[in-house]
């Protein structure tokens, strides 16, 4: 029995050790964030001539949004401290609110996004909310890891 | 900072904790590094077209991943010139024997060249002795540490079949690593 546990034991070793390729991994990430920018660009693009509705802050958000999740769920097992820093990190990769305040994008070109100082979309202001609201309750509830990760889900 | 520039870092932070874990998923599910990383990249692509909280994850973006990875290695196991490639086919061309020969210089890199390159060679080669819904399951469940549920999930079957499917896989795996894994 202890044969096979330690069999096992080996197999995982052995896939945790398991890296794509240097260049591969650099490549997935050059490659993908090229994409996001364009898509990005061209939903700023299609909002602008009025073409699509559809409001490229809130893939941004979801972004935001996703990194948080997997930050969380990602890292198996996780400790306390562990989880206590990688929310950390999410938290301040959310700088989205501060642009939110100043969120009408109407003279928003590529990447050189102008800012004006209208009110943002009741919308997004109520997704933002409840992303700071999900945060901060994370925050105040670090006691118990597992907790925090249901409540993520 | 612009929205662009967020956005960018939020999908470099993403990429970096998820990849090497589909990764690792799919070469031991293909048994080649060139088809695990065509089955990655086209994970990416498929969570970049659905973006997240839209019609692709919502708050479980790992969940949706790995189904999503799951999905596409069987979709590559499936296609002709994969069957060409596993079988030697000579008749696959100059381009493809090319491809070929790179795929094989990358994944004796991969295999041998690290600290734990043997064992991660002998693992593969285990794994490929598995029937394909063994290895998924094996994989899933022994390897990845998903849940039954998560990998019934995963696999799009009843949980009661991932049980039987990775303690068959199990069991014939145990016949062939002692000297291979544990060794």
């Amino acid at each position: 029995m202890n044969d096979a546990f330690e069999q096992l034991d080996s197999m995982r070793e052995a896939f945790d050790s398991i890296e794509p390729a240097p260049h591969q991994q650099e490549r997935w990430q050059t490659d993908v964030v090229r994409v996001v920018d364009v898509m990005l660009a061209r939903e700023v693009k299609e909002q602008m001539d009025g073409s699509d509705p559809v409001p490229w802050r809130t893939m941004w958000i979801s972004a935001a949004a996703a990194v948080l999740a997997l930050s969380t769920l990602l890292v198996n097992p996780l400790s306390q401290d562990g989880l206590r820093e990688r929310l950390a990190e999410a938290r301040s990769a959310l700088p989205t609110f501060d642009f939110l305040q100043h969120a009408e994008d109407d003279t928003a070109v590529g990447s050189d996004v102008a800012m004006n100082d209208g009110p943002p979309a009741p919308e997004l202001v109520t997704h933002s909310e409840s992303l700071a609201q999900s945060l901060d309750a994370l925050f105040a509830n670090l006691s118990n890891w597992q907790d925090v990760l249901l409540m993520m889900h | 900072m612009t929205p662009q520039s967020d956005t960018s870092n939020a999908a470099a932070a993403l990429l970096a904790e998820f990849t090497p874990r589909l990764y690792r998923y799919a070469l031991v599910r293909l048994g080649r590094v060139d088809l695990a990383e065509d089955a990655v990249s086209e994970t990416l692509c498929r969570l970049i077209e659905k973006g997240p909280g839209v019609d692709g994850p919502r708050s479980h973006v790992h969940g949706w991943c790995v189904r999503c990875v799951v999905n596409v290695c069987r979709e590559i196991s499936r296609r002709p010139r994969t069957q060409a490639l596993n079988t030697g086919d000579d008749a696959c061309g100059t381009q493809q024997a090319s491809y070929r020969m790179e795929a094989y210089r990358i994944e004796r890199w991969q295999m041998a060249a690290t600290e734990h390159g043997q064992q991660r060679a002998e693992l593969v080669h285990a794994m490929l002795r598995l029937s394909e819904r063994q290895r998924e399951a094996v994989t899933l469940r022994v390897l990845m540490g998903l849940s039954v549920a998560e990998a019934s999930q995963a696999m799009q079957c009843a949980q009661g079949t991932v049980k039987a499917l990775t303690h068959q896989g199990l069991h014939a795996l145990r016949q062939q690593l002692p000297e291979e894994v544990a060794g």
